[in-house]
């Protein structure tokens, strides 16, 4: 677990921890799963995507987008593939989803991904754009990587242009800043993830990078800008800051390392290494030294594991047990409660109603013809009123009584052609109506001498008189 | 206990460790050793312990403890990464607890630990409320909620008096600011306490 660093430069053996710059060979090449590298491309997208959902979250998707280019590439003939060639030499290399299928083709050649064979409407070949399956290589290195390639190949790319004099002092100037640029974006985010990420974040992440060779790149670039801009100032402080921006950047690579010894080596996390690496340990190291490692094993009893989401989970699961009976809801059919009740108060409404309208009619007179009133009226609203006046006079309760003459009036310009005379009587009211108000006055009376508080209130002078001898008094 | 190795092999077995029983040069060591395991050491909490009382020989008490936490940045979130099995309490043991939660904490603004203390009868009460059994309730805190270290025996108080235990004392953030967010839906008790005192437990 020892690191050998003469004069703290590169590190001649690696015992246990792999270190930037020496890994070891792994039989998949390094390569993440496609979750892992769909989320590393998001930042890589965000600067031109629409909106937060421009990269998909489905690794399906990204496998689809491999196996139609790789099927679009194998293909021999130069018109292209249709649909369901297509479809069916993804089917040849293994079960495919219909639904995935149609749209992610559909999105692919929205997007360009797949183009018409001829820019015409109705195309039904396709072939596939060569740009896409750059981008799609560019992709899988980039997720891999982290743009740590992109880091080198730039700096690479700048010490080149300057060695061959290819680019002015303009450019020059640009790609140095860019160059610096770069260094400090991944100093900053290697700090972040020293302090804030998991030890297996950190390993993956620092597995990436390679300080030695940006530090070759990097010094290489500033002699050369030293040696050919000897009197430009600014291109050799630009220069300088490079080299200052790429010492941050290795602080922070062996920060990063620094972490994952001290913490991951001290807890003997089995995922520090590769499985490759304890393979050579397992292979090449003494008895002596595995035995090392189980002696400070420690292993935490097994202890239950709470997350809010299975705890209220449990709390979901358990319904509250009612303890106040709760009367049941009334059926949805019953908008009445009482329809007997409901059918007196409507006629009694009906009758009130003729009632005043009588009185209207009779203007506080006995008598009253209302042949021509009849007369004046439409059809069949005069029929209606002449009804209603029936009927308050069939009424025994009612003091008002209709006659109809024996003459017949008829008249062919009016709506109502053929008419009896109409008058319409009050007649006395009639003895149980009268018996029956004496009775509640009577009543109110008895009320107001039994309470005290009412004893002052005046009581209708008609109603001693016409009280029954077997009421309140 | 001068031993850093063996301080922490015993929190570990325990749950909780008196913190008495180690000098404080050890309980130095063990916490920089902790830290270099994504582990830090919390000395504030209560544990019960063994103690020599004055006339009435040893007995068990609450004492502060030290216990372990996850660090920040080292705190395992199996239930998100699948990354390893856990075992997971099963429902009416999650259930007890969110009872407990409840109960030791009734308000949201406040620390979920040390909480406040709370009976037996009180958390068979809010469980049955909500329709799970006695029986079961009570064999969730003797088999799964004391033993974990979530829940420990107040001595200090009444027959039947709880409150949260060392593992509570180190559950990680997220977990409580996620509970916070929940708080409401904890269960609460219902009844008076005093109804809930006197039944037998």
């Amino acid at each position: 677990m020892d690191e050998d660093e003469p004069g703290g430069g590169r590190p001649a053996k690696l015992t246990l921890f792999g270190v930037p710059g020496s890994r070891l060979p792994s039989g998949d090449g390094g390569r993440i799963s496609d979750r892992r590298l769909l989320e590393n491309l998001r930042s890589f997208i965000a600067p031109i995507a629409n909106d937060a959902s421009a990269v998909t979250d489905d690794p399906r998707a990204l496998q689809m987008a491999r196996d139609l280019s790789e099927v679009f590439a194998e293909h021999a003939g130069l018109e292209g593939l249709t649909k369901a060639e297509a479809e069916q030499a993804l089917v040849r290399r293994g079960p495919v989803d219909r639904v995935l299928f149609d749209s992610r083709f559909d999105l692919f050649v929205r997007m360009g991904l797949i183009q018409p064979f001829l820019a015409k409407k109705h195309q039904s070949r396709y072939v596939l754009d060569p740009c896409g399956l750059a981008g799609l290589l560019v992709f899988e290195r980039m997720g891999t990587r982290g743009g740590v390639d992109e880091m080198l190949l730039l700096l690479d790319r700048t010490r080149w242009l300057v060695e061959h004099g290819k680019a002015d002092r303009k450019t020059v100037a640009a790609h140095l800043r860019r160059c610096r640029h770069i260094l400090a974006a991944y100093a900053a985010a290697l700090a972040r993830l020293v302090e804030s990420a998991s030890i297996r974040d950190l390993i993956d992440e620092q597995r990436h990078h390679d300080p030695y060779r940006v530090e070759q790149q990097v010094h290489g670039l500033n002699r050369l800008v030293t040696d050919r801009y000897q009197r430009d100032h600014e291109l050799n402080d630009l220069a300088f800051q490079l080299v200052e921006a790429e010492l941050g950047y290795r602080h922070q690579v062996l920060a990063a390392v620094e972490r994952v010894l001290d913490q991951g080596g001290a807890s003997l996390d089995f995922s520090v290494l590769t499985p490759e690496q304890y393979l050579t340990a397992a292979v090449e190291g003494s008895a002596g030294e595995l035995e090392q490692v189980g002696s400070h094993l420690v292993i935490d009893p097994p202890m239950p594991w709470l997350d809010p989401g299975t705890v209220l989970e449990a709390i979901e699961e358990y319904r509250p047990r009612r303890r106040v009976r709760t009367r049941p809801p009334a059926p949805a059919d019953s908008g009445e409660a009482d329809p007997i009740g409901t059918l007196q108060r409507r006629r009694e409404h009906e009758r009130r109603k003729r009632a005043l309208a009588a009185e209207s009619q009779l203007q506080g007179q006995e008598i009253v013809d209302l042949t021509g009133f009849l007369r004046g009226m439409e059809w069949p609203a005069a029929a209606q009123h002449l009804a209603g006046l029936l009927a308050i006079s069939a009424d025994p309760t009612q003091p008002f009584s209709v006659e109809l003459g024996q003459a017949l009036l008829v008249d062919l310009e009016t709506p109502v052609t053929y008419l009896h005379p109409v008058t319409l009587r009050r007649t006395a009211p009639p003895p149980d109506t009268r018996q029956a108000e004496a009775l509640d006055r009577a009543d109110a009376g008895a009320s107001a001498a039994q309470a005290p508080g009412r004893a002052r209130e005046p009581v209708p002078a008609a109603a001693p008189a016409e009280a029954e001898p077997g009421g309140q008094e | 206990m001068s031993d850093p190795a063996v301080l922490l092999a015993a929190v570990r077995a325990s749950g909780g460790l008196d913190i008495e029983v180690a000098s404080t040069e050890a309980l130095q060591a063990a916490r920089k050793a902790a830290e270099a395991s994504g582990r830090a050491l919390l000395t504030d909490c209560s544990v019960t312990a063994q103690r020599e009382l004055g006339r009435g020989g040893a007995g068990r008490g609450r004492a502060r403890g030290v216990t372990f936490r996850w660090m920040p940045q080292c705190t395992p979130s199996p239930e998100d990464s699948h990354a390893f099995p856990v075992r997971v309490l099963p429902p009416i043991s999650r259930l007890t607890w969110a009872c407990c939660l409840g109960l030791a904490w009734p308000r949201r603004s406040d620390d979920l630990y040390p909480g406040v203390q709370f009976t037996r009868a009180a958390v068979v009460d809010t469980a049955a409320d909500l329709g799970a059994g006695g029986t079961w309730v009570k064999a969730a805190l003797d088999h799964d909620l004391i033993p974990a270290g979530l829940i420990m025996a107040d001595l200090s108080g009444d027959r039947g008096s709880l409150r949260l235990g060392p593992a509570a004392a180190s559950l990680p953030e997220p977990f409580i600011e996620a509970m916070r967010r929940f708080h409401e839906q904890l269960p609460r008790a219902t009844r008076d306490a005093d109804d809930a005192g006197m039944e037998e437990c």
